[in-house]
């Protein structure tokens, strides 16, 4: 039975919401995840890209792929959230909003990289120590970086 | 019993603030006429006047069906320098069977009182094995209750700050308690304005939490800070826990109209309902039946329990 939209709002419509048991709601929750992602609240969207990426499938990164390229800020810094949750985060992905030009999304990208200890970011993330525009983001690239193998 | 009972007897220019309530211990009752399945159906009065004196009035009643016994009810004033009043004691000996009543007034001697405490006590006869003496109930009604709330803001949220502020006054109004505005910051701190909250529970904060919450310029040690910052990670609307020793809650720019007074409640020690007419819910304060959503008694005697709430 294909999970409702109502049965995601009464999920995401909390102010706290419990995201592992909202993930529990399953691979057919995430086509209406993907409907509130390009929603105008943007507050929801960033809810639903959240609960995408705790939810496994190919279907999930597509949403976190759109919640990346979301106008809104505060989205596109649930996708770089989201991305310490998705078992194998294209690079592309995790590159895209590491050279986002909020510094806010570059922000939570390292530290969803420092969490997840990806590899093969040591380099990009050591550029990023050096040559920030945000003095924030550089010292924390340069903690992830020292952390990275 | 209500406001107009204190204007009929103090005049209404002498009228600081009227507190209503009913007691219902049992075997021993405060309130007003009538009384019914065993509670005082009518509500019993607090004058606190301008002058700085302050009056009970209301009903104490006897019910206990089957056995005699004495209703007693003290009364005790504090001023606000702390000293409080000679025990007033009021009692009404019944021999079981229907409901009895007495009126009580008491009105404190001249003098700045801050507190009432209301005790209701029950005295059975001795039976062979001595009497039984038993506090049924003790409620403690103050002046005036406050809760000290400093905003800092790193990001405006979508609902005006001042209107989630006057959304919260609107609530805990009905518990009697003011909520005061007592400083506003803007803070430039980008480093925080996505701020990791995870997991967002009581008593657990992440390095970012700590660092935001050590910004209390101008806050004393029991009140308030509500931050106001873009996101959080995870998404919520907020989050209240906070460090030990720095009260307060983050509010996101997508919160509700009632986010606020649903995070400071959490500060406050409440925790979430499964009712969507009150502030706790927990299905989100979008879903808020009937606003301004209401406080249950127990969560009002916890809000004054807290020592976030400044008795002034």
């Amino acid at each position: 039975m294909p999970v409702t939209m109502q049965q995601v709002r009464a999920q995401l419509d909390r102010d706290e919401p419990d995201y592992p048991t909202a993930a529990q709601l399953g691979p057919t929750a995430v086509v209406q995840l993907a409907k509130l992602v390009r929603g105008t609240d943007a507050l929801l969207a960033a809810k639903a890209a959240y609960l995408a990426s705790l939810i496994p499938g190919d279907q999930s990164r597509v949403v976190l792929d759109d919640a990346a390229r979301s106008q809104q800020g505060q989205v596109r810094v649930a996708a770089a959230a989201g991305i310490r949750n998705l078992p194998d985060a294209p690079l592309d992905l995790i590159d895209t909003l590491l050279k986002d030009s909020d510094a806010g999304v570059r922000k939570v990208a390292l530290r969803s990289i420092d969490t997840r200890q990806f590899t093969g970011l040591k380099a990009r993330v050591e550029a990023i120590a050096k040559s920030d525009a945000e003095d924030f983001v550089r010292k924390i690239a340069d903690q992830t970086a020292k952390r990275l193998s | 019993m209500d406001r107009n009972d204190c204007i009929e007897r103090f005049g209404a220019n002498n009228i600081s603030r009227v507190q209503t309530f009913r007691i219902n211990a049992g075997e021993v009752d405060f309130g007003d006429l009538g009384h019914a399945l065993g509670a005082p159906q009518g509500n019993a009065v607090i004058c606190w006047l301008t002058n700085g004196r302050v009056a009970v009035m209301g009903k104490l009643f006897s019910d206990n069906f089957g056995d005699p016994q004495t209703a007693t009810i003290e009364i005790r004033f504090r001023r606000s320098g702390g000293q409080v009043t000679n025990l007033t004691t009021r009692s009404l000996t019944s021999q079981g069977g229907p409901v009895s009543w007495r009126d009580i007034e008491r009105v404190s001697p001249a003098g700045d009182f801050r507190e009432v405490r209301i005790r209701l006590k029950q005295f059975l006869p001795d039976t062979g094995l001595g009497p039984v003496s038993s506090v049924l109930a003790t409620r403690t009604f103050r002046r005036r209750e406050v809760i000290r709330l400093h905003i800092k803001v790193l990001s405006n949220p979508i609902v005006n700050v001042d209107t989630m502020v006057d959304s919260m006054r609107q609530v805990y109004a009905s518990a009697d308690v003011d909520v005061e505005l007592a400083s506003r910051e803007n803070l430039n701190l980008p480093a925080f304005d996505d701020l990791d909250v995870d997991p967002c529970v009581r008593g657990l904060t992440s390095a970012e939490q700590d660092r935001l919450f050590a910004n209390r310029n101008s806050v004393g040690a029991n009140e308030v800070v509500a931050y106001f910052v873009r996101s959080t990670d995870p998404p919520l609307n907020g989050c209240a826990a906070h460090p030990a020793g720095r009260p307060g809650a983050v509010v996101t720019s997508g919160a509700t109209l009632w986010t606020l007074a649903h995070e400071i409640g959490h500060v406050l020690g409440l925790n979430h309902v499964d009712n969507n007419a009150r502030l706790m819910t927990g299905n989100g304060t979008s879903r808020i039946t009937n606003p301004p959503p209401n406080l249950s008694v127990s969560e009002i005697e916890a809000i004054f329990a807290s020592t976030l709430t400044i008795s002034v």
